[in-house]
């Protein structure tokens, strides 16, 4: 039964298997790319998460810069909401022989468990676990040895350090494979992690507690997670800090109280010394005037000789005995001196002593991998807005006007059909199966690819710096049925429309040809001095221009699409990549800034700033007082890390770090009423100056800082200000605690060199060097240039299907006007020309029109696409416009070359013959 | 020596059993100056002929010589450049480009051929001065041929070849472009070639070949044409 009428269907599918397999890829491109996105950042978390669920992840962690006591321990076990709380310990040494750092933990049970991956945990003491990312440097029974800065293997707060490996774990607290964090040991980077015994360490009180919530739901970086952690730990901050601050207050009491007996008891013997010392003095004088008694006598000559001569020796005895007192007395006197002295410095270090801290943190905060991890998902959600709507607003334009074309082309044909007494739902069977078909093969393998091998791509970029394997990519059910009713809408909707349409005029009229679109005067022969001077090729081609407006509009709109999102994607490369250019060669000129202990001895303060003063190959080098401080804009869940630096001469301070305005470039300077803030931080806590930020110091105190000026900076936030303005909002003057140090030879190699010598200063607390930021930067740079790559591939292909399938209709709709020339003597490259000269025109539009448009998205992408942290510049290269619409034009030549071949081959005669 | 001299061409589709001859064998001369009626039966083969004579098709055998030149093996680009200095041609639909002007269609004829003729005055002497700056869709049919006609005289051809000419034309509208293309012949002295299947024509050509089954069945000169008015059908 009408078996010919699906044989004419399948002979559709074979005669217009070009147009079939372009709509398929225009469609598949559109759904590849809107998968691909929206499912990368999902599928990442989900991945993480996982993770971090097999690992036990802590919720939340305290931090204390000494030991936590055990009556501070069983208060925070009462903290609310509290379901497990785990207390650990941490150490950071030296790998001997390397500049390598490796932060030793203690082994959990609970919380942030670690996960064998071969070999087992430690049991005894001497045993060490190392993290699986050394498993090719190191062997199960291998002996790690470890040293402090010195090179000694004398580490203070461990036990041993050599420890025999036993095995390799994975851990939920480094996620990154380098950089896992700041440390005092080495160069200031942390390069790796071990796991120990907890008896391994010497002090019985831990520095970490681990926590978990109760009262917490949902996955890792969801909102409701983050917050409901992020509102605990808020809640218990400032009785934490109380904690501190009490058990610091206890601490300084009780040692005064201390100093204050000693100090009595000095005095009580100074008064019983004073007594002796009167004692003494009256001894001496009665001895004096007995021996002038005795004298006289033995002038008077009235005393026997005997007599006088015993008298004497009792006077010399006496004499003695009152020396030995003296000589006894200026003794005790010194000790008491000593004493005294002894109890004036112990008040004053008491005074200096450093402020006990307990931290408490989110992941976000305590983690910066799981922040970095949770950002870079966000990256690509703030892509999956934009990109794809694009890709498929180009899909579906292009794919309407194709299969509006072809229930055009199929005028006649329904006619007959119909004629013949076919149904309605017959002549649109066609359609139907056709549209289903191109549709259906379309999103299938976008949904395909974008289910599994974008967001593969992109994870696997990203996997270079994490740790977190085994990479899940589950269909979205969402999605795909989203990008499938779509792609039907788009294919059926239209031949059925036209279908429907067709179908209510009488066979006969759809028998006979629909007449041709009859020309008509352009606007521009309105204007004769400018037509005028038109070759007539031009006319022909402005008249054919305005004939179809609505193709010509498609082109544009097409080319403007494609353009834009090849300028967009070249552009966010070259944004990324000039953010570590600027920042490191037009704003940020030091190379370390070396931190040492400001509450140390006096003496090994002096030796640190000698030894940094005594470094070779510094161009400069200055005091400054840094802290990390942090802030938390409003409506912002996480908390941003800044540095603040006050330099102790804000004169010269423009040879370390140029301060400037971001679009005047003026120089700003450091001034008495404020603090000069960098852009990235002002944007995000919509800051103007005049306006006060509130900065929270790591003891929980929090400060008010008026904004005096906003610089330009690409990475990282930091907080300049002078040290007038210091005491001003801190109330306290500025303890230089760091040197900030420019050197001759800025390698990497170099600065970690330098780092090294500073950390092995016994007041060394940690160095930061200026290019922790680009490490940072790098990674996330790496992840997204894939994805860039991999948009401007794609981009590309959809220029090219898009201008093909355009030029494809416009050729076969003139076909007997290209016949027609061509019988006239046109040679080939004239026909070729004749008609695409109309098509070069509109690219060419759409290419201009694509650089208003690709500016205009990479700037609205570029807004949001830097993560937190980072601002990117906002200028786009003129090659970028260059590139893109060169690439542009060159499709559309390759399209050209291709229609030349079809041109070439067109039966002109057969053409000419049949009827208009 | 004859203008054109076809010497055994044969036009063959295909080979073996499928074998379709659509020239069979012909041979005929055409002198300078001749008006040409071609006629046969639909199938007969005479546009088949016509293709060769216009350089858009080749002769599968034989020889082709126009104007001393053997165009039978011409390439391509040969037979493009041949149709566009040496032919005019004028097709049963007219094939007007929608999107020009009347005027403008002529000019894309004129624009590329070297020794072009003035289009404005082709355009009054096939008596379209008034149409110039209308459309094709704007124009009867009779007045889109005289269009199409203009457009193969202006490029100047040594030849005008019309395949049907007014077989979508109206008798009385039929008549008047044959009698332009009479006219002009005469003018001119430069041949033209109509390819028809209507006999009743013959008496106006100066030459007729008729042609049946690929080969040529009769091939007569007629000293004294019958002017177009004076032929009824």
């Amino acid at each position: 039964m009408k078996s010919i009428l699906w044989r004419n269907i399948l002979r559709e599918f074979r005669f217009s298997f070009a147009r079939f397999i372009s709509i398929a890829t225009l469609l598949g491109l559109g759904v590849f790319v809107l998968i691909g996105l929206k499912v990368t950042g999902p599928d990442m978390r989900m991945t993480g998460n996982n993770y971090y669920a097999s690992h036990k992840m802590a919720d939340a962690m305290i931090n204390s810069n000494t030991g936590i006591t055990k009556a501070d321990q069983s208060y925070m076990r009462t903290l609310p909401h509290i379901k497990k709380i785990e207390f650990g310990t941490a150490k950071d040494a030296v790998i001997k022989g390397s500049d390598k750092s490796i932060r030793v933990g203690s082994k959990t049970n609970q919380l942030s468990i670690n996960k064998v991956v071969s070999g087992r945990l430690p049991k005894s003491n001497n045993e060490i676990a190392l993290s699986n990312h050394e498993k090719s440097k190191y062997k199960v029974g291998q002996t790690l040895r470890l040293v402090n800065n010195k090179g000694n293997a004398d580490i203070s707060g461990l036990k041993y350090a050599s420890y025999k490996i036993v095995g390799f774990v994975t851990s939920s607290d480094y996620l990154m494979k380098e950089n896992l964090g700041a440390t005092s040991a080495g160069t200031g980077q942390l390069s790796t992690f071990g796991i120990v015994n907890k008896s391994a360490f010497t002090s019985s009180r831990p520095t970490i507690a681990r926590i978990s919530y109760n009262n917490v739901h949902g996955k890792s970086y969801t909102n409701q997670y983050e917050k409901q952690v992020q509102s605990n730990v808020d809640n218990v901050e400032n009785r934490l800090n109380d904690r501190a601050k009490q058990r610091q207050s206890k601490l300084k009491t009780n040692a005064a109280d201390k100093l204050n007996d000693a100090e009595t008891k000095l005095t009580a013997q100074q008064t019983k010394l004073n007594q002796s010392k009167r004692q003494l003095a009256t001894a001496t004088s009665r001895l004096k005037s007995a021996t002038a008694q005795l004298n006289q006598l033995r002038n008077s000559g009235q005393a026997s000789s005997t007599q006088l001569s015993s008298q004497q020796a009792q006077l010399t005895a006496q004499a003695k005995q009152l020396n030995a007192n003296r000589q006894q007395i200026v003794a005790n006197q010194t000790k008491i001196n000593q004493a005294k002295d002894r109890i004036v410095n112990q008040k004053k270090s008491l005074a200096d002593l450093p402020d006990i801290t307990y931290q408490i943190q989110s992941r976000n905060d305590y983690n910066s991998g799981y922040n970095q991890f949770g950002e870079d998902a966000k990256r690509i959600d703030i892509l999956s807005n934009t990109f794809p709507i694009i890709f498929f607003a180009v899909a579906i334009l292009v794919s309407l006007t194709t299969m509006s074309r072809m229930a055009e082309e199929k005028r006649q044909e329904i006619g007959t059909q119909r004629a013949l007494g076919y149904s309605k739902f017959d002549t649109m069977k066609l359609f139907l199966i056709y549209g289903t078909l191109s549709g259906l093969l379309g999103s299938a393998l976008g949904a395909w690819l974008g289910t599994s091998f974008l967001p593969k791509k992109i994870f696997g970029a990203y996997a270079a710096n994490f740790v977190i394997p085994n990479f899940q990519t589950p269909p979205s059910a969402f999605w795909i049925c989203l990008s499938v009713i779509i792609s039907l809408i788009c294919t059926i909707v239209p031949t059925v429309g036209v279908a429907i349409r067709m179908l209510k005029d009488k066979p006969a009229t759809l028998m006979l040809p629909k007449p041709p679109k009859s020309g008509s005067k352009v606007l521009l022969e309105r204007l004769p001095f400018i037509w005028k001077h038109l070759s007539f090729n031009y006319k022909v081609t402005i008249r054919n221009l305005a004939r179809y407006k609505g193709r010509m509009l498609m082109t544009i709109l097409g080319v403007l699409g494609c353009t834009a999102l090849l300028i967009t994607g070249f552009g966010i490369r070259d944004s990324l990549n000039g953010i570590v250019q600027t920042q490191y060669k037009d704003i940020i000129h030091y190379d370390v800034i070396g931190v040492y202990n400001s509450h140390a001895s006096k003496e090994s303060q002096q030796d640190y700033r000698k030894a940094a003063d005594n470094l070779s190959g510094i161009k400069h080098e200055t005091d400054i007082y840094y802290e990390t401080v942090s802030a938390r804009p409003k409506g912002m869940t996480n908390n941003q890390s800044v540095s603040m630096i006050v330099p102790k001469s804000a004169q010269g301070f423009d040879k370390f770090v140029t301060l400037r305005n971001l679009n005047t470039k003026k120089k700003l300077k450091l001034s008495n009423n404020g603090a000069i803030i960098t852009q990235k931080m002002a944007t995000l806590a919509n800051l103007k100056v005049g306006d006060y930020l509130t900065v929270k110091t790591a003891n929980g105190e929090k400060h008010q800082v008026r904004i005096a000026g906003i610089t330009e900076m690409y990475a990282g936030h930091t907080l300049y200000m002078n040290q007038q303005y210091y005491r001003k909002a801190f109330n306290q003057s500025a303890d230089y605690n760091a040197k900030m140090l420019m050197l001759n030879d800025r390698s990497a190699k170099n600065i970690d060199q330098v780092s090294r010598k500073l950390t092995r200063q016994n007041a060394s607390i940690t160095a930061v060097q200026s290019d922790d930021a680009k490490t940072t930067i790098n990674n996330i740079l790496a992840g997204l240039n894939h994805l860039v790559m991999i948009i401007i591939g794609a981009a590309s292909m959809l220029a090219f299907m898009v201008l093909f399938t355009l030029t494809n209709i416009n050729v076969s709709e003139r076909i007997r006007e290209l016949s027609t020339i061509k019988v006239l003597g046109f040679y080939p490259m004239e026909v070729v020309m004749y008609i695409y000269r109309e098509t070069f025109i509109l690219s060419l539009l759409g290419v201009l029109a694509g650089f208003v448009g690709g500016a205009w998205l990479h700037n609205y992408i570029m807004q949001t696409l830097p993560p937190e942290t980072a601002m990117a510049d906002l200028t786009l290269l003129w090659t970028n416009f260059t590139t893109s619409g060169v690439m542009t034009l060159i499709f559309s030549i390759i399209v050209m070359a291709i229609m030349a071949r079809k041109i070439n081959r067109v039966d002109m005669l057969g053409a000419l013959k049949s009827v208009d | 020596m004859a203008y054109i001299d076809v010497i055994h061409e044969s036009k063959i589709y295909g080979s073996g059993e499928q074998e379709v001859r659509a020239n069979d064998d012909v041979n005929f001369e055409i002198n300078k100056g001749e008006l040409t009626v071609i006629v046969g039966a639909s199938g007969a083969g005479k546009s088949t002929l016509l293709n060769i004579l216009g350089g858009m098709d080749s002769p599968t055998k034989g020889q082709v010589i126009i104007n001393s030149k053997d165009i039978s093996n011409y390439s391509s680009r040969q037979m493009t450049t041949f149709r566009r200095l040496s032919i005019g041609f004028v097709f049963q639909f007219y094939n007007l480009i929608p999107n020009l002007t009347a005027l403008e269609n002529v000019e894309l004829a004129s624009q590329i051929s070297p020794d072009s003729l003035d289009v404005k005055e082709v355009m009054a002497d096939v008596g379209l001065k008034q149409r110039m700056n209308n459309f094709p869709a704007q124009l009867s049919g009779g007045e889109q041929q005289r269009v199409a006609i203009a457009r193969a005289i202006a490029k100047n051809p040594d030849l005008l070849l019309c395949d049907e000419p007014t077989g979508a034309l109206d008798y009385k509208t039929g008549k008047s472009i044959l009698t332009l293309l009479q006219r002009f012949s005469h003018r001119t002295k430069k041949n033209v070639i109509i390819v028809t299947h209507n006999g009743m024509i013959k008496p106006m050509a100066d030459h007729v070949i008729e042609i049946g089954d690929g080969k040529i069945k009769q091939d007569v000169l007629n000293p004294n044409p019958t002017p177009i008015e004076q032929i009824e059908w």
